[in-house]
């Protein structure tokens, strides 16, 4: 039988979904949402699939066995939460919710109905990403880790839903949740956080920070530092991982790993991926296989990284005191 | 113990040969010798020995088992004397500024049969026995491109800025390019050059050496090369290399800054050194002194004799505006 896909959310990421999940051919897209009817139907005549703009309605069609959850962060909470109860498996775009609460409610969900649910941090299915993750075991223990992620305005804030906090979750939930989660996938989990978050250019569009400061405590016992900006006039993307045997250098975009060591260092050249497609395909295997598979994010670990934010929001509140991301933590 | 005679107590020695030869355990320093009396009678005072103005009468009063020489280049020539009284000889490059001069040396040499070792110290990097290591499974060098790119620095009058006293950018400088060109890839059999002037005068009026030049390399392997050198570029833009394209890897030495990157397919892996080359080649030197095993010699005055060659060719070639056939 082959599985029925339904897509909600027919933006950027919407789209790309789409074409991943038609380009590993395993299952068939039946129907498109989206709440702006132009959108939605153009998407459906285009890939031939019915249409919704009532995701109710949607979540009755017959034959969707999986839901993709592409719709802007504040609605990713209620909409997987009716997909798990309509008994789809779903895959949530990231980040998997604004609260803590909404990600409780949401695993909670998933148990009850025994359906899977997946969280999008697609980098973990990036190459460079895979490559570092051996190479830091190869190294021995990570002892200090940067991760800088600068760039210029990466939002369209033209989309009313990017400018609001309530709507985003702001800059380091709805851009740097990738770089938490990437620093847990290599690192571990994280103990405390100490933020400082700052509007220093967009304060008359936007209502979050546009510049963040991270340090995170692991509890395998190193720190590590996260920059992030969305003023900067260049785009720079590195991490820096400091083992007992080695220095790793990445820069994700440019697919390039460096590894320093005292009389030598070694760039390699990873693989130029699709990453998404790599994500789309395992969450396919994890359906047909009735559980997930790595490295695919679950909905603790989509949690993990919410709780993680929210404490370095309380943190840069308290002037910067350690915070632990406890929040609504089950486990 | 070997006893270490100094002709020539320059930049190079003072700031590099003399302090490592004065750690060196196995060397006593006993005499130094310059033109310039004052600059011999400093460092003797340093190490407590003596001071010379002409190198014949240090040879006639000291026991030497050994001089290091470090003159301008068109001083050399006197080495004949030097190894015909049976003392060894290390000398700095370039060996001389014409093919007669360096040949009367280098058959002295022959006849005396002293330990003899010219100082091209990018061979004794260890990141160039990388180099060679790598060389050896990369299938046959293609291309061979080099560089010696340095901003204008030195005070007006220097013996560097006149051609009859320092030969030039390409004799006495980017020399270093030649010889690891060779080193690595084997002898050149022709060699056509183009060299810039117009230039220098800007920066030293009277100066007639080139300013820029590029000279195209021939090797016997095979191979084709290029070596560019300039000695105006800007502070913010110097350096030197040297770049090999073999059939399987592309090779990128450092050259004074001593790495070497090796690049295949899908990886770059760089090696720094963890070697001093300028320590290393007086050790090495001296050890063959010592023990009379010359095997660990990377560079010898003939060896030298041939980078000159090809760096002389390249400035007839240059004025004939055709090939030279070595
Ligand atoms: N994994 C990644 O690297 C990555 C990249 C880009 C975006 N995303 C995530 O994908 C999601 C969508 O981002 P985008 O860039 O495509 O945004 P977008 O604004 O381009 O698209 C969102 C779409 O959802 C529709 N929509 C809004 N409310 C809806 C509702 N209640 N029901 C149905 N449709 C609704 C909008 O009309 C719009 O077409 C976000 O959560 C974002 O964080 C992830
Ligand atoms: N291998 C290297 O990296 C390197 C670096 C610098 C210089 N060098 C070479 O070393 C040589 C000297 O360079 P330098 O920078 O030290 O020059 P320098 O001008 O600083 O020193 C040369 C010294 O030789 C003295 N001298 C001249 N004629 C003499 C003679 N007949 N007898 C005794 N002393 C005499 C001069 O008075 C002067 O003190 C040059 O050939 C140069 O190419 C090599």
């Amino acid at each position: 039988m082959v599985l029925g896909v339904g897509v909600v959310g027919c933006g950027g990421q919407g789209l790309a979904h789409i074409e991943r999940f038609l380009k590993d051919g395993r299952v068939r897209l039946l129907a498109v949402c989206d709440i702006d009817e132009a959108k939605a139907k153009e998407t459906a005549k285009r890939f031939n699939v019915e249409y919704y703009t009532s995701y109710e309605k949607f979540l009755e069609h017959p034959n969707l066995d999986i839901v993709s959850i592409a719709t802007p962060n504040y609605m990713h909470a209620s909409q997987t939460v009716a997909a798990l109860n309509a008994g789809k498996y779903v895959l949530c775009e990231k980040p998997m919710a604004l609260t803590v609460e909404d990600c409780d409610r949401m695993i909670e969900a998933s148990e009850k109905s025994s359906r899977l649910l997946a969280v999008g941090f697609q980098l973990r299915f990036k190459d460079v990403f895979q490559k570092t993750r051996s190479l830091i075991r190869e190294l021995d223990e990570p002892m200090n880790a940067y991760v800088l992620r600068l760039s210029p305005n990466p939002y369209d804030l033209n989309l009313e839903w990017r400018r609001g906090k309530s709507l985003t979750g702001g800059l380091i939930l709805s851009m740097n949740c990738h770089e938490i989660d990437m620093m847990r996938w290599l690192l571990g989990e994280i103990e405390y956080v100490k933020a400082d978050l700052k509007t220093m250019l967009y304060g008359n569009v936007i209502d979050y920070e546009d510049n963040a400061w991270l340090v995170l405590g692991f509890k395998r016992g190193l720190t590590a530092t996260l920059g992030s900006s969305m003023t900067a006039h260049t785009s720079i993307y590195e991490y820096t991982l400091i083992c007992r045997n080695g220095t790793i250098k990445l820069h994700p975009w440019e697919n390039k790993i460096s590894v320093f060591q005292e009389h030598t260092s070694k760039t390699i050249a990873t693989d130029k991926d699709d990453p998404l497609q790599k994500e789309i395909s395992c969450f396919i295997d994890s359906v047909e296989e009735g559980r997930l598979k790595q490295p695919l994010a679950s909905g603790v670990d989509g949690r993990a990284t919410t709780a993680v934010i929210k404490a370095a929001r309380e943190s840069s509140e308290k002037g910067g005191l350690a915070v632990k991301p406890r929040g609504g933590f089950k486990s | 113990m070997v006893n270490v005679g100094i002709i020539g107590c320059g930049g190079i020695m003072r700031g590099c040969h003399i302090p490592i030869l004065a750690k060196m355990s196995n060397v006593k320093l006993i005499a130094f010798c310059d033109v310039e009396i004052d600059r011999a009678k400093e460092s003797a005072q340093m190490y407590k020995a003596n001071a010379y103005a002409d190198y014949r009468e240090m040879l006639l009063r000291e026991k030497l088992d050994a001089v290091f020489i470090a003159v301008p280049p068109y001083a050399h020539g006197f080495e004949v004397e030097v190894v015909e009284k049976g003392v060894h000889v290390f000398v700095e490059k370039p060996v001389a500024l014409d093919l007669n001069t360096a040949r009367r040396v280098e058959k002295a040499i022959q006849r005396s049969g002293v330990v003899n070792s010219v100082g091209y110290m990018w061979r004794y990097l260890d990141t160039t026995d990388k180099a060679l290591e790598v060389l050896m499974e990369s299938g046959p060098v293609v291309l061979v491109e080099g560089h010696y790119v340095d901003p204008f620095w030195l005070p007006l009058g220097h013996w560097w800025l006149s051609k009859s006293k320092g030969g030039g950018q390409v004799v006495e400088q980017a020399t270093h390019v030649f010889d690891l060109a060779r080193f690595l890839t084997g002898d050149v059999e022709r060699v056509y050059a183009e060299f810039d002037y117009s230039l220098i005068g800007k920066y030293a009026p009277g100066s007639d050496v080139e300013d820029c030049s590029i000279t195209v390399l021939k090797f016997k392997s095979g191979a084709i090369g290029v070596i560019t050198a300039t000695c105006i570029s800007r502070n913010t833009y110097n350096f030197t290399d040297l770049k090999i394209l073999a059939e399987k890897t592309v090779l990128e030495h450092g050259g004074h800054r001593g790495f070497l990157r090796v690049y295949r397919h899908n990886s770059i892996e760089e090696h720094r050194p963890r070697v001093d080359p300028y320590a290393l080649e007086d050790e090495i030197f001296i050890e063959a002194v010592k023990k009379g095993d010359t095997s660990k010699i990377r560079s010898t005055y003939s060896d030298a004799v041939k980078t000159l060659e090809i760096t002389l060719a390249a400035n007839e070639s240059s004025r004939a505006h055709k090939p030279v056939e070595l």
